[in-house]
């Protein structure tokens, strides 16, 4: 139901929604008037079509809709009954009313639907005397057709385990040989190399020994020492430096041969980088796979584990269906069965809203409250711990999950009502609350939330429109400014 | 005609963790250091010069000390102003901090009304348009000054239309259009760009985690803009941890190897964990055992709680999880922290 307008008393002044949409933003800190409104609507809603005259406005099938009317009742019977909510379970749901604990059956009505709903508040349901399971037959064979997917998955996994391992096998022994064969292409280049480089000194030294003996030759002439022997040379000085000059010569050529060699050999050849490359893939590939087959055993747990729910949901699906036969022994189990069902559905239940609060819990904070978390949770949802910035963001993060709830059940929700708790917030959580109920009016045509100056200035930008109360100074009354990035044309 | 353009300095901004609020003076300083050497004719900021109107004196001695120091090296130099969202008290009449840099020598600001502030002997008009002025009017249409040679835009808000609207903008005489609210460095067309903000003051830092931070300049003669990146908090948001299999300790190891592998390490970094499957009560004992170590050591955590693989919640699914926690999930990923050089990014 869309709110179009609260009103303060039966002739107080009127908050008029009508042309707001998005995020809305009552600005003001402990305002009598904005208590005024939320009191109008309380006395209204809890009329149960017994308010006569002025007060908080909806926008109805035929059109505006007094809260509290007898067609507003009709409405609202409508949407009750179409999600298996209580009066005051909505009133939690729309505008935050009620303890803790009707947020949290809200929540879990919401989570059931109407048959499940029905079957955790032990009223039996469309089966009358509820010997049957009645309408819980349709939650258990509905939580039993998502164990039975989930099975389904995990078997598919798990059946392609043995070709994993197959391929696994097959990776590592062909990673073995490519990196035998990039091993021994290394010790090979490197022996060459190493090679190269002797070979290669040792003919720089011979060359140096050469030159050595040829320039001696040269400079004695006739009269000199032979370079090699040191005997006079006389007239075969000639044929000897002739001699020792193509020796000199012939060591340069393969010297510089080897030099080449040796510069070739000083990066790595292409063939063996390409077995290296290879190597490495094939090992890669086979780490990949193990991880994957790593992820694949784990998740045999998980299958045992679905497959063990599956058979209990089973069980119990088979009690349901089989517990309404006969006798007063039959009526006594199926009886001890239904209670047996409750709490199990009402644990289950309990523990799906739980988590969902904690997630939104989380997000809103960062994390701040982590450690705090369970003890906050069991405190609050005992009806204890009013007050505080981590009940105040517990409080709004169970909201926004109890609206989430809604919307996955296809409640068609067109307005929510955040009436307090943003002033109290952490100072770090204000900007990430106001974000997250700015992203909840994306699908909610009105989110109004009360909220103090200081915290709708955090994020400006987050609403739509802001109201608030002017001084007798300004002319009195409610001032509705737009808010969020405006628009600019440009003209010339 | 050179014009260097801010906008987004969140100037008071104080996160979530230590040091941020430093963070965010200190890359204002360094922008503005930068700005000195390039030597603008004009320096403009498109709004949120405040993060907040209640800021301290802090933000605003800083924001005072930094034009000074500007102006000491370019005495010729105005830093014009218009107000962003963020810049104005939501009570009518009260005065925000730009009244108290209006005051400034060489700061000229628009709070509340389109304003024209004429400089260079009337030569270059320079028209502000501040968040107010802006939200006032449903089709707010502005034009340039017909007799000034140059004529620049300032405005915290976005164009009405979009880049169909753009591409005239120079034909219809500006020579520059300054636009301020997106953090993000944009050009929308030619002469037309957000330049984003200086750090990463954003609600989800890590959603800015990818985006480089600075201030852009303006060449009006050619309409060349040049981005300059300015260095930000680097921020880390790890792939998600799965408890799949396991309980606290294992999500412990993994963490660990994850941490293990962020490039440069996680200290003084903006990081965020997301864990799969963990109760909450597994939770709040990472938190006491492993989560508060890590803490210490960032400048900011985040943690996301997501459900296990495969759980449902309700007939949506776990759909509705994945609005607050899912963005901008990214595989250990470093967001940049400072770049080099300019980045020339059209006429």
């Amino acid at each position: 139901m869309r709110i179009s307008s609260l009103q303060a008393g039966s002739r107080g002044p009127v908050l008029d929604l009508r042309d707001s949409r998005g995020l809305v933003g009552f600005v003001g800190e402990s305002d009598p008037l904005w208590d005024e409104f939320l009191l109008g609507l309380r006395t209204a809603f809890g009329s149960r079509g017994g308010h006569r005259g002025p007060g908080p406005v909806v926008e109805g099938a035929e059109g505006p809709v007094v809260v509290g009317t007898a067609a507003f009742e009709a409405e609202l019977e409508a949407v009750l009954a179409a999600h298996g909510l209580r009066r005051e379970e909505y009133g939690a749901l729309w505008f935050g009313d009620g303890p803790a604990r009707t947020w949290l059956a809200a929540a879990g009505a919401l989570l059931l639907g109407p048959a499940g709903a029905d079957e955790m508040r032990g009223g039996g349901g469309g089966g009358g005397d509820g010997s049957a399971g009645g309408l819980a037959d349709v939650w258990v064979a509905r939580l039993a057709r998502d164990a039975r997917g989930e099975v389904e998955r995990l078997m598919r996994l798990q059946e392609e385990v043995g070709g994993l391992e197959a391929r696994l096998s097959e990776a590592r022994e062909e990673a073995a040989i490519a990196r035998g064969d990039a091993e021994a292409g290394t010790m090979a280049w490197v022996r060459e190399r190493q090679d190269a480089e002797t070979r290669l000194l040792l003919y720089r030294d011979r060359e140096r020994e050469l030159r050595g003996q040829l320039t001696s030759t040269d400079e004695a002439g006739e009269d000199g020492p032979c370079g090699r022997c040191g005997r006079e040379l006389g007239d075969r000085a000639g044929p000897v430096g002739e001699a020792l000059r193509e020796e000199w010569e012939s060591v340069v050529q393969d010297g510089r041969w080897w030099r080449r060699r040796r510069d070739q050999l000083e990066g790595k050849p292409d063939d063996l980088q390409g077995s290296e490359n290879r190597a490495m893939a094939l090992g890669a590939e086979a780490e990949s796979l193990a991880e994957e087959l790593a992820r694949r055993k784990v998740q045999g747990l998980e299958l045992e584990a679905a497959a063990r729910r599956l058979d209990g949901l089973l069980e119990l699906s088979a009690r349901l269906r089989g517990g309404g036969g006969g006798g007063g022994e039959d009526r006594k189990g199926a009886g001890a069965g239904g209670e047996e069902r409750r709490a199990r559905l009402l644990s289950e239940t309990r523990r799906r809203v739980r988590a969902r609060i904690h997630g939104k819990v989380v997000a809103l904070t960062g994390g701040r409250l982590l450690g705090a978390f369970p003890e906050l949770f069991a405190v609050w949802a005992g009806g204890e711990g009013r007050g505080g910035e981590d009940v105040a963001v517990l409080e709004v993060a169970a909201r926004i999950a109890l609206v989430e709830l809604a919307a996955d059940a296809g409640a068609k929700l067109d307005s929510v009502i955040f009436p307090e708790g943003l002033d109290r917030l952490h100072r770090e959580d204000r900007a990430r609350v106001v974000a997250a109920l700015a992203r909840l009016a994306r699908s909610i045509p009105v989110v109004l939330v009360c909220a103090a100056p200081r915290v709708a200035a955090a994020v400006p930008e987050c609403f739509d429109f802001l109201y608030r109360v002017r001084g007798v100074a300004e002319g009195g009354g409610i001032r509705r400014q737009r808010s969020g990035i405006g628009a600019v044309w440009l003209g010339g | 005609m050179k014009v260097a353009h801010l906008s987004d300095l969140h100037l008071g901004y104080a996160g979530a963790g230590p040091g941020r609020a430093g963070d965010v003076l200190r890359a204002f300083e360094r922008a503005l250091a930068r700005i000195a050497e390039l030597g603008p004719d004009l320096v403009v900021v498109a709004g949120d010069v405040f993060d907040h109107p209640e800021v301290t004196a802090s933000p605003i001695a800083t924001f005072s000390r930094a034009v000074r120091k500007l102006r000491d090296s370019l005495p010729e130099v105005v830093v014009a102003v218009a107000a962003g969202v963020r810049d104005i008290p939501l009570e009518a009449g009260a005065h925000g901090p730009l009244m108290v840099i209006g005051a400034l020598p060489g700061v000229e600001v628009a709070t509340t009304t389109v304003r024209r502030v004429g400089l260079q002997g009337g030569k270059l008009c320079v028209t502000l348009l501040p968040h107010p002025a802006v939200m006032a009017s449903r089709s707010l249409n502005v034009s340039p000054d017909p007799a000034a040679k140059w004529n620049v835009l300032v405005a915290h808000a976005a164009l009405a239309s979009g880049r169909s609207h753009a591409p005239a903008i120079a034909r219809r005489g500006w020579d520059y259009v300054a636009l301020g609210s997106s953090h993000a460095y944009t050009p929308v067309a030619e002469r037309v760009c957000y330049c984003g903000s200086l750090e990463r003051v954003g609600t989800d830092p890590w959603e800015e985690s990818a985006i480089d931070k600075g201030f852009v300049t303006a060449q009006l003669e050619s309409g060349e803009v040049t981005f300059w990146p300015v260095e930000a908090r680097a921020a880390v948001s790890l792939a998600p941890i799965e408890a799949t299999g396991g309980g606290t300790a294992t999500v412990a190891r993994r963490l660990g190897e994850a941490l293990a592998g962020v490039p440069g390490g996680i200290d003084g970094k903006l990081l965020r964990v997301p864990v799969r499957g963990l109760s909450a009560e597994d939770l709040a004992a990472l938190d006491r055992e492993v989560l508060a170590g890590v803490r210490r050591r960032v400048a900011e955590l985040r943690v996301d709680a997501l459900p296990g693989q495969g759980a449902s919640h309700g007939s949506g699914g776990a759909g509705a999880w994945r609005d607050a926690s899912a963005a901008g999930e990214r595989s250990s990923r470093a967001g940049g922290r400072g770049r080099v050089g300019p980045r020339a990014v059209g006429r």
